[in-house]
């Protein structure tokens, strides 16, 4: 679906964000971007829908290079949408109902039409009860959720999320990670940037650690967690069933 | 226009960053002026021809990046040009002499803001005796307008990675919105900063200068 050939970033002269990564993300997978703060996984994100241009090497979109102009970019963001860390962010409707159906009345649908796939989005992930309750005054969890819902409502086919379950309860979490679940298994590719290890054993198919910008393991999870301290020594990682106890405590 | 993040460290990457900050802006500040003391407006043009040529030819900065940055607020002073050209017999000479009061100005203040991070400049006012209340000042509203930018930057990347706003039909009311999400969330940080300083110990009064102090 997406792919990438040693694609390189960097912010400043001589400070590489990311150094030569290839990866591809294939339909229905379910894929955990792990890394320490500052290893890449947000300008990798960044990369991937377009918000940054490469300094070097190729993003390839169902095989064919993706152009950086405005209808390459527009071609590009119809597949791959992006829920952002502080979800808040990217809300920009008054109320939730008329954020959610922003994304359909772009593509054209009728308003009511827009309105009800809006609602059955929020139905669906158990924020019907949010539709008229202004932006403003939503928790950090419902903002979560009603961003989920605003870029669910366009169909993409491949969803990139940043520390989604950052600010969650426990049974937020769940309820995301089965929507997320819900999504792949309807052949979105998702991928999360986290440094949750727990969601490894728990969730994700796949895993892709990056260090220092460098990819340092892409595989699937049950083949990184067996040699852990091999393949991530010094990303700055907490061990799956370490942080599985820290999330038992929370 | 979009704010590359290499835009962003422009300040800190060219060949006049190592400068002392003090020359900058004493060089800065004739230059701002001889742009809008003289009476000739032809003084304000070759102050900001020579900011231009400072800033790309010694300080490297691109004749891109300086024409693109100078654009907004020739174009904010051109608008304002169009009225004054229009008010009055010698309107256009006077409108004529604005603009090259503006490019001088906004040359010479550009030069210092392409050549030097804002916080060096911060750190200068600190030194000086007598200035403490304005540098604080500075401060915070510099702090303001970086948290509010960071809103806008952060909530315009948004739009784009939704794809809104980009038909005309849609555009006006998503640009709205965003203004108004943009306020709403300014307004929440402003009260986030607020709480910040009351649990710091701060107790929403800022320092006010008594009659006799020195600003």
């Amino acid at each position: 679906m997406i792919s990438a050939v040693d694609l390189s970033y960097s912010y400043a002269p001589g400070m590489p964000a990311l150094s030569r990564i290839s990866f591809t993300f294939r339909a229905g997978e379910r894929v955990l971007l792990l890394g320490a703060n500052g290893a890449g996984k947000s300008t990798l994100l960044s990369l991937c829908n377009g918000l940054l241009r490469p300094c070097g090497g190729e993003l390839r979109l169902l095989g064919e290079p993706v152009e950086y102009s405005k209808a390459g970019l527009r071609r590009l963001r119809s597949h791959v949408s992006t829920v952002l860390q502080d979800a808040g962010d990217q809300l920009f409707g008054a109320t939730v109902l008329q954020d959610v159906a922003m994304g359909p009345l772009e593509t054209g649908m009728q308003e009511a039409a827009a309105r009800e796939l809006a609602m059955e989005t929020l139905d669906l992930l158990g924020g019907g009860h949010l539709a008229e309750r202004p932006i403003h005054a939503l928790s950090a969890g419902e903002k979560k959720r009603v961003a989920l819902a605003g870029v669910l409502t366009v169909r993409p086919s491949i969803l990139l999320l940043d520390e989604p379950s950052a600010g969650l309860d426990a049974p937020g979490e769940d309820a995301l990670l089965d929507t997320l679940s819900a999504c792949a298994e309807r052949g979105m590719a998702i991928c999360v940037a986290t440094h949750n290890t727990w969601l490894l054993r728990h969730w994700a198919t796949r895993a892709v650690v990056l260090r220092g910008g460098r990819l340092v393991f892409d595989g699937a999870s049950e083949d990184l967690l067996p040699h852990w301290d091999r393949q991530t020594a010094g990303c700055g990682l907490r061990a799956p069933a370490e942080a599985e106890g820290v999330t038992l405590c929370r | 226009m979009h704010l590359e993040p290499g835009l962003l460290m422009l300040p800190y990457r060219n060949r006049w960053s190592r400068k002392p900050v003090g020359h900058k802006v004493a060089i800065a500040g004739a230059l701002l002026i001889a742009a809008l003391v003289p009476a000739s407006p032809f003084v304000a043009i070759a102050s900001g021809v020579l900011a231009g040529l400072l800033a790309c030819w010694s300080a490297r900065v691109s004749l891109h990046t300086w024409l693109e940055l100078l654009t907004a607020p020739i174009l904010f002073a051109a608008v304002g040009g169009v009225i004054i050209a229009t008010s009055g017999s010698d309107g256009p000479a006077t409108a004529l002499a604005t603009l090259a009061r503006v490019f001088g100005a906004a040359s010479a203040t550009l030069l210092l803001t392409v050549t030097t991070p804002i916080l060096d400049v911060v750190a200068l006012v600190q030194r000086r005796r007598g200035f403490r209340t304005l540098s604080e000042l500075f401060l915070l509203s510099f702090r303001a307008i970086v948290a509010i930018g960071q809103s806008g930057f952060a909530m315009i990347n948004a739009l784009r990675i939704r794809g809104l706003g980009q038909s005309w039909h849609t555009a006006p009311g998503i640009y709205a919105s965003f203004a108004g999400a943009l306020a709403i969330r300014s307004l929440q940080q402003a009260h986030r900063a607020e709480a910040g300083l009351a649990v710091r110990g701060f107790d929403n009064g800022l320092p006010l200068a008594r009659p006799g102090d020195r600003l």
